[in-house]
């Protein structure tokens, strides 16, 4: 009977271990991230804050060895989203759920849409779903998961909002 | 601050300097000279005029060097000055903005910083970073001194604007073969003591980069 509790508690312990890890990993490593004056930011927020600069963003052009200020890298900088003006001068696409998501061809590739592991993998390595590599105006980013599903789902929410 | 600083002692450059030598400027000019007569071919002729002859427009060292167009320059400080006699007696990276520019401007500004840095006081003394406005038109002499003021510029970066009218010229002899109105290059210029172009840099070159070409053609101290 002692033995079947232990058994029970161990059980328990394991099935709430994880969500729990996810929960302390979410909460420590977005949190500290994104928690101002009025405390933790949801995931949409946080990611409008990393893509207009509000929160540190690590990134460098892709032959440097150092890292550039957010403020020169901040994907704002080049990228309209839906809803926002024009940006001078700027060649980069204007991103949202319908642009990121709907199959079509970018770079003179093949069709292609991205998803959130293939966004993320552009920020990092510049190379799209084709695997055709970006221009090298766009800075490679240093991103976590958490940053990088923060951004996604900024970016998508106006169509899986 | 475009008041041009006379104390840096003259020096005399030679062909076969530090930033290339004599074997390696004579090979490259082979290839150079490869390249043009390519160019010359497949440009498309209009009337009798003969094509332009563009060396190393991707980056690398100009051969023979080119120089510089005297085009009259409004600076940060509200001087006016021609662009030959701006860049005689430094070594200068030059690159091309505007201060409203929000895309890859923000970077080069950053990377002339991190350059500034690396270099210490060379910068100002025998070496010096300019920033030229492709846009003259909107560009004022406050927007140039608050380019300078967001990228913590020492006394030896400068910021100066062409005319409207010279725009096309400045940005061809700089690299540029598109719109001169609406895009610019983002490649840096070297240009020797005696305002001669003799490098370009790829595009949004690393600081080290321009730091290590910058030394290489100024020389020690």
């Amino acid at each position: 009977m002692e033995r079947r509790r232990d058994r029970r508690r161990i059980a328990t312990g394991t099935r709430w271990r994880g969500p729990l890890a996810a929960a302390c990993l979410v909460a420590g490593v977005v949190g500290p991230l994104v928690a101002g004056a009025t405390g933790p930011m949801d995931v949409r927020a946080q990611g409008g804050a990393l893509f207009r600069g509000e929160l540190p963003l690590k990134g460098r052009i892709a032959t440097h060895t150092s890292d550039l200020p957010t403020a020169v890298i901040r994907c704002a900088n080049c990228h309209p989203v839906d809803g926002g003006g024009t940006i001078r001068g700027s060649l980069a696409p204007r991103l949202d759920g319908r642009s990121l998501t709907e199959l079509a061809s970018r770079r003179g590739g093949p069709p292609a849409r991205y998803d959130a592991a293939s966004f993320c993998r552009l920020l990092r390595t510049g190379i799209d779903p084709n695997r055709i590599v970006n221009n090298m105006e766009m800075p490679r980013y240093d991103l976590s998961e958490p940053q990088c599903e923060a951004l996604w789902a900024f970016l998508i929410g106006d169509v899986h909002g | 601050m475009c008041t041009v600083d006379r104390s840096a002692p003259p020096r005399v450059d030679h062909d076969g300097d530090n930033l290339l030598s004599r074997r390696r400027f004579l090979r490259t000019g082979a290839v150079a000279a490869a390249a043009s007569a390519a160019v010359g071919l497949l440009a498309p002729r209009t009337g009798s005029a003969a094509p332009p002859v563009r060396v190393n427009d991707h980056g690398g060292p100009v051969y023979p060097r080119i120089e510089v167009p005297n085009l009259a320059m409004g600076c940060s400080d509200e001087t006016s000055t021609g662009l030959q006699e701006l860049l005689r007696g430094h070594v200068t990276a030059v690159q091309l903005v505007w201060v409203g520019c929000s895309t890859t401007c923000p970077i080069q500004g950053a990377i002339f910083e991190m350059t500034q840095q690396l270099l210490g006081a060379r910068v100002g003394s025998d070496i010096r970073l300019l920033s030229i406005s492709i846009n003259p038109l909107e560009d004022s002499v406050a927007d140039l001194h608050s380019w300078l003021a967001r990228f913590h510029a020492g006394a030896g970066w400068l910021a100066a604007r062409p005319a409207v009218e010279d725009l096309d010229v400045l940005q061809s002899a700089f690299g540029n073969t598109r719109d001169p109105l609406t895009s610019h290059s983002t490649q840096v210029q070297i240009v020797d003591r005696t305002a001669r172009l003799v490098w370009r840099t790829n595009e949004l070159p690393s600081p080290e980069s321009i730091a290590d070409v910058l030394l290489a053609a100024a020389g020690p101290r």
